[in-house]
């Protein structure tokens, strides 16, 4: 896997984000080239931990055999533009994921996890098979490409049905509302399946909406619709986050979420945002999922009030956040008066910084000369690590047009931005506490399939 | 850790006694908690407390101090209340008594300053 | 009806019975998951605990085989057991005889019911991990649960709160409605027994130290109780399952095949540890006494101190003793925290031992300098660590931070998974640089001058105290006259990354805490010359060059790191830098030893492939804790010296000539042979039935609430060891599952005076949970077996009659 992750990079090196093909079967693109260094990097890591963390496992040879392939599988996925290869691997993909998910053999619950994840992955490849067969049907074609060219003689309704389609393939594949829940019971698996599922296969979804920018964004309400999909998604994840109890479901709420901001990229228009998004999130979570044996801790009970603040300090935080901002619209080219899609993302950018340096400034303990070196000393770097990826894949993607596109603000932007702000205020000021409706409501809708739950230990086994 | 209802300071002066039970409970380290917990949900406003008795029982003999062991030493608990308290009390015990070892006695006893036992009186 | 509250407690309380306590991770206590069953005779125990968690009582077929095909079965004891039993089968045959368990896959009655328990339970009991707790958990699990309830889909016919009873009486009240109250105990087992995990959990927080969080979440079992009766009612299930295991028989013959099977077993290790223990050449010929050791090093009693202790020993003039390792002080510790915040308390002693002092970590006169470094970096780090947290969670900066932060996890991924020794020598460097607190400060040993009365348990010893405890300590261990110029208390505590279960690796009697601090206490007492004057009179002469160090083994790397201010050591500079070296030569013959038992590949370094193990976020071995344990022998080191006993042996120092009285043995054998009988317990039971009694396999593990783990997508908490703890791999034990073998260097009536006036420690051994041997030094050690009711039989099988040579006393 060490060698792919090689190959891969001097791959990425060589093409520079030109394109090799071998008709009519393999493209390789700056997508693939990107997603070629993750996924091979990923799955390097996770195959290493692994030989450790593995050991003495039951099946061990079939284990990594499946995500080898698993990881072959992804890897011809962002290597092709034929629909019916493209088809075929997703449900590979899908069969593959099920049955890591299902890896420990003889436990009732982790079938049920590998099946209702199994059912999940069929619905999305039949979707994605209608889809493909209307898109072929009506082009004539049978490479993206060229559907791509011949999408004009497509008529409305079918183009129509074709996007959603391929946008709920998407959805089922990245966890998106209302698709969420084979994630959320999907901890069955290994814990180094679950890293690799969570920085690897849930983007597949991206990478479809990616390879099919020029079906998908060929319509302003499909934009619109993917953009609000990945809104409410991104805001229903981190809301579900807050009310789990075990660290593997709140990461996946976290993952949906995070899935839910990167589709909500594509559908502003920045494909390469969104695609380095995926990226760096993988790593995130790839690293959470592995470290997620570290939570144990003695942390005393929370108080609920909120915090003070006074108005200096709020002003303060403000400055340094619009700042922050700033710094990350000249370092990822971004208009911030433009106000356009890209003024959004800056938006997230603004509440990020705003929110840690809030929590510096809290930090009692912490000398003042401290404080006011750690904000530039820990936000430069990251900015300048996140300029670095956003411009490196930018450029590598720089051929895939369909994926940039300018779009305007409408009122839904608006509305989903102020529904953040208030969301963001909203629970530092402590409001949710009050609402013991929201927090069941929160507790049910990102409850795992209840067959998946183990409530009686002597059907639990190991292998 | 005691809470006593004593009293030595009217002795000597005239005074008047009342009446009141008194219930002693001898049980394991380990149910120490458990009869603090009930003695509080009857009412009882105080108790005495001796660790590590020793003694012979229908079980065997056993000793007190230990040194490495908090739980498997005797613990005794004795209270002085009204009927109501006691009976309250005995009903806790008498279905721990079928399956753990221990004993409690109850007996009448006479105290001075009855508003020391009981809460209603203060 | 009307319902007495205190007869409901009592009832509840006797229920309890059935499910052990579960500590949460951070502080891992071993115990006896069927510790409401040790009254029983272990063969009923385990039947009907077998019947009420439909777990596994013996070891698998396949584990008695493979133990026959190592030669750890005598045939001859096999033959001879299966012979008393009444088996008419020869070994071989009977190995094939043994029964498979059958494990019923039938879905219980109750399954919704327990979902839903499980559901709540797991957000009411989260100890700081979803950032939106349950709300109104300090009213108390029923209440908070009630008013909750009708928001929750899954119950049917409450729509608002007034729909359900409005204390947990009310709900008793309506769900016994007609139920006899003989009958209130059956059910109250069987809900009880139904989610053991969580039930546990409750349990512990019974016992009242579960500090702030008792009043930030209050539940008893009553609460749990109501709630889930209450929950059955609406759901319309029966109180009692029609397959609801009966409490009541058990299958009288305790003589099973695998219970014979499993005491050739037993047998077969005990008689060749005694064999061992007997065999003259391994004495040596003095008692080492004309020369006096350059150190003498006291040890925990876990059979892990005996690897090191044996390899240290062969490298010169040293002496070495077995003391539990919380060093006798019931304390409660209280770790530095830097500049004005709180340091974290645990209890630092045994589960059956109150913590009575606290004891804090100061900053040292002199010290002040080294504390503020310290601080500033711990200040920095503790900045980054909430940065990181808060930032995580936020619902609207999580975005941006993925995005700044994503870069960094990436690097760090790829450092931890591929370079895990570097990431080892990493953290020596940043300590070397940084040193921890335990170089710059102190232990408060003294009573403040204005002690602070708010405070439940004082800070600092009494000066009467500090003197017990030293006495106690050189009493228990019978060392009362040679004192070497360094005297070492070592205690001990495991390094290990990403583990939940690392303070089950760390020292069981510090309540899964390192045992450093106390070595630190009792080392700072016995420097007291108060306290040395005051020995003297009780007969024990310390020299005055004697000095008391302490230090703290790690057990998974085997270095011993020793408390010692190097600018201003208090010994002579030479004499302890052979003491280092020679730990460090130990050390490496230790790890060889180690590393060969949990990987058969041959290592050039051993010590560095235990530093990788204590780096290395994969690993799910990094060392085998207390496995293999299956001996617990109580007498002097000379009985021992010189023997190699595989790390499988509780190693406690007693000296028989001066305890007439019989005090010393009698506080051994209540408190840490009772404590050896939990943990040997715990790692039985956990290895017969690693799903039922175990927590199962770590590559599925799913911490909730930072007190337990689920296995998977939740459900009951797991209690137990996980796999990877006790099993060579996902079928072969490591551990083998036997039970503890008590042997005591003390004579027959002593023994029998204790165990007449210790009726619970007696049980033990009737019923065999433990077995008992001793070897009566005025006897010329002859080795005798205690048998069940009181009677002595001798051990060895050349002189074996049927007839107890000693009646009961």
């Amino acid at each position: 896997m060490w060698t792919g992750f090689g190959l891969s990079l001097v791959l990425a090196f060589v093409l520079q984000g030109a394109e090799w093909t071998v008709e009519p079967f393999i493209l390789v693109d700056g997508l693939t080239q990107v997603m070629a260094v993750v996924v091979t990097f990923v799955s390097g890591i996770v195959h290493s931990f692994s030989r450790r963390y593995m050991a003495g496992a039951r099946r061990l040879r079939g284990f990594y055999v499946q995500l080898f392939a698993l990881t072959l599988v992804v890897l011809f996925l962002t290597a092709t533009e034929h629909v019916f290869v493209f088809l075929v691997l997703w449900m590979v993909m899908g069969l593959l994921l099920a049955r890591l998910i299902g890896h420990v053999r003889g436990w009732p619950e982790a079938q049920a996890a590998a099946r209702y994840a199994r059912g999940t992955f069929l619905a999305g490849s039949g979707a994605l098979a209608v889809s493909m067969f209307l898109l072929v049907q009506n082009t004539g074609a049978v490479r993206v490409s060229q559907i791509v060219a011949g999408i004009e003689s497509v008529p409305r309704w079918v183009l129509a049905v074709s996007i959603v389609l391929i946008v709920v393939a998407a959805m089922l594949q990245s966890a998106l509302v209302p698709f969420h829940r084979w994630l959320l019971s999907s901890m069955t698996a290994p814990t180094p399946v679950s890293a690799f599922m969570h920085a690897g296969i849930v983007n597949a979804g991206g990478v479809l909406l990616a390879r099919f920018a020029g079906v998908v964004f060929e319509t302003h309400a499909a934009i619109l619709l993917v953009f609000f999909v990945g809104a409410v998604t991104a805001l229903a994840g981190q809301a579900w986050a807050l009310v789990q109890a075990n660290v593997k479901r709140q990461l996946g709420c976290s993952t949906t979420a995070q899935m839910g901001f990167m589709v909500m990229q594509f559908g502003l228009g920045f494909g390469a945002a969104g695609i380095a998004h995926l990226i760096l999130h993988g790593f995130y979570k790839a690293y959470l999922f592995l470290n997620s044996g570290s939570v144990v801790e003695t942390v005393a009970p929370p108080s609920m009030r909120p915090e003070p603040t006074g108005w200096v300090s709020t002003l303060a935080s403000l400055a340094t956040a619009v700042a922050g901002g700033a710094v990350f619209a000249w370092i990822t080219g971004k208009s911030v008066l433009a106000l356009d899609g890209g003024s959004l993302l800056v938006f997230f950018v603004v509440l990020a910084v705003l929110h840690a340096t809030r929590t510096l400034l809290r930090r009692s303990g912490l000398p003042a000369a401290t404080r006011a070196w750690v904000l530039p000393v820990v936000l430069l770097p990251a900015l300048a690590m996140y300029g670095a990826v956003y411009n490196a894949v930018a450029w590598l993607l720089a051929d895939l047009g369909a994926l940039a596109f300018p779009s305007a603000l409408t009122p839904l932007h608006w509305v989903i931005a102020a529904i953040f702000a208030i969301v963001y205020v909203g629970i530092d000021r402590g409001w949710h506490h009050s609402s013991t409706r929201l927090y069941v409501l929160l507790m049910n809708t990102s409850r795992p399939v209840s067959s998946t739950l183990l409530t009686r230990r002597d059907r639990y086994h190991v292998h | 850790m005691t809470d006593q209802p004593q009293d030595t300071e009217t002795t000597g002066k005239k005074h008047r006694l009342h009446s009141l039970k008194k219930i002693e409970i001898i049980v394991r380290g380990e149910k120490e908690k458990f009869v603090q917990d009930l003695l509080e949900e009857c009412g009882a406003t105080g108790y005495t407390i001796h660790r590590d008795i020793a003694g012979r029982g229908s079980h065997g003999f056993h000793e007190g101090r230990l040194l490495f062991n908090d739980r498997a030493g005797l613990v005794m608990f004795f209270t002085v209340g009204d009927e109501e308290m006691i009976d309250c009390v005995m009903d806790g015990l008498t279905p721990l008594f079928e399956k753990s070892s221990g004993v409690m006695f109850v007996s009448e006893t006479q105290v001075v300053r009855l508003e020391k036992f009981l809460e209603e009186d203060e | 009806m009307s319902i007495e509250i205190s007869v409901l407690r009592g009832r509840i309380e006797n229920a309890a019975e059935a499910v052990g306590p579960l500590w949460p991770l951070r502080t891992f206590n071993s115990a006896n998951p069927l510790s409401g069953f040790e009254s029983l005779p272990f063969h009923e125990a385990v039947q009907r605990a077998g019947h009420l968690f439909r777990g596994r009582g013996y070891p698998a077929p396949d584990v008695f085989r493979r133990a026959w095909e190592r030669g750890d079965i005598d045939p001859e004891i096999l033959q001879r057991q299966l012979r008393d039993a009444g088996h008419d089968l020869d070994p071989a045959a009977a190995l094939d005889a043994l029964p498979r368990h059958d494990s019923s896959p039938a879905e219980a009655e109750d399954e919704r019911l327990n979902r839903i328990m499980s559901k709540w339970l797991a957000a009411f009991f989260d100890h700081g991990q979803a950032a939106w707790p349950m709300p109104n958990r300090s009213d108390g699990f029923f209440a908070s649960w009630r008013i909750l309830a009708p928001f929750d889909r899954g119950i049917p016919g409450i729509r608002q709160t007034s729909d359900l009873p409005s204390t947990k009486l009310d709900a008793f009240i309506e769900t016994l409605d007609g139920v006899p109250e003989e009958e209130w105990e059956t059910i109250f087992t069987h809900h009880l027994a139904a989610l053991p995990g969580w039930v546990g959990l409750i349990r512990w927080q019974g016992r009242g130290t579960a500090g702030e969080w008792e009043k930030a979440k209050p539940i008893t079992l009553g609460g749990y109780l109501a709630v889930r009766l209450t929950v059955a009612r609406l759901l319309g299930e029966p109180l009692l399952p029609k397959d609801a295991p009966a409490n009541g028989e058990a299958n009288p013959d305790t003589q099973t095949l695998p219970a014979v099977v499993l005491a050739a077993w037993e047998e077969t290790y005990r008689h060749r540890l005694i064999d061992d223990l007997t065999e003259p050449p391994s004495r040596p010929s003095v008692d080492g006494t004309d020369t006096r050791p350059d150190a003498q090093l006291v040890f925990c009693i876990d059979v892990r101190s005996e690897i090191l202790r044996r390899h240290l020993e062969g490298l010169g003039p040293y002496e070495t003793h077995g003391y539990a390792g919380f060093f006798g002080i019931p304390m409660e510790h209280e770790s530095y925290a830097p500049g004005a915040g709180v340091g974290e308390r645990v209890k630092a002693c045994p589960p059956i031992v109150d913590p009575r002092h606290r004891i804090a970590e100061r900053v040292a006169p002199g010290c002040e300098h080294e504390a503020e470094a310290y601080n500033d970096w711990a200040g920095i780090e503790g900045t980054r660590r909430t940065l990181l947290k808060t930032l995580k969670k936020d619902v609207a900066a999580a975005f941006g931070f993925v995005e700044g932060s994503g870069g960094f996890y990436g690097i760090a991924m790829a450092l931890r998974t591929l370079l895990p020794h570097r990431v080892f020598d990493g953290l020596k460097s940043l300590r070397e640089h940084l040193p921890g607190p335990s170089s710059f400060t102190e232990v408060t040993v003294d009573r403040p001058d204005t002690p602070d009365p708010d405070d439940a348990l004082p800070l600092g010893l009494s000066p009467e105290v500090k003197i017990v405890y030293a006495e106690a300590a050189f009493r228990l261990m019978g060392w009362t006259d040679e004192f070497a110029p360094i005297v070492v208390f070592t205690g001990h505590g495991s390094q290990t990354p990403n583990n939940p279960f690392k303070s089950s690796l760390d020292c069981g009697a510090c309540a899964g805490n390192p045992g450093g601090p106390n070595a630190r206490v009792l080392a700072a007492i016995c420097n007291e010359p108060a306290v040395r004057d005051a020995l003297r009179s009780r007969g024990i002469h310390i020299p005055e060059d004697t000095v008391f160090l302490a230090g703290q083994h790690n057990t998974t790397t085997d270095e011993v790191t020793l408390f010692v201010d190097d600018e201003d050591p208090p010994v002579d500079p030479g004499a302890l830098e052979r003491l280092r070296d020679d730990l460090a030569a130990a050390r490496n013959g230790a790890t060889a030893e180690r590393v060969s038992s949990m990987d058969d590949r041959m290592w050039a370094d051993a010590t560095r492939e235990t530093e990788r193990r204590a780096a290395d976020w994969s690993e799910t071995r990094p060392e085998w804790g207390l496995a293999g344990n299956a001996a617990f022998i109580v007498g002097p080191r000379r009985l021992t010296r010189n023997l190699d006993l595989r790390g499988r042996s509780f190693l406690h120092s007693y000296d028989w000539r001066v305890d007439d009285s019989g005090t010393a043995l009698e506080t051994i054998l209540t408190g840490p042979l009772v404590v050896g009988e939990w943990i040997n317990m715990q790692y039985y039971f956990s290895t017969v039935d690693n799903a039922v009694y175990g927590s199962g396999s770590k590559v599925t593990h799913n911490v909730s609430g930072k007190v337990g783990v689920v296995q998977g997508n939740g459900g009951d908490l797991m209690t137990g060891l996980p796999l990877q703890s006790l099993y060579m791999d996902d079928e072969v034990p490591f551990h083998d599952p036997l039970r503890l073998f008590a042997v005591l260097h003390a004579p027959v009536e002593r023994v029998e005076m204790i165990l007449n006036r210790q009726d619970t420690l007696k049980r033990l051994f009737d019923h065999g949970w433990v077995a008992l041997a001793i070897m009566d030094p005025e006897e010329n050690d002859r080795v005798m077996r205690y048998q069940p009711g009181g009677s002595w039989a001798p051990m060895s099988v050349d002189e074996q009659p049927a007839a107890a040579v000693l009646p009961d006393a």
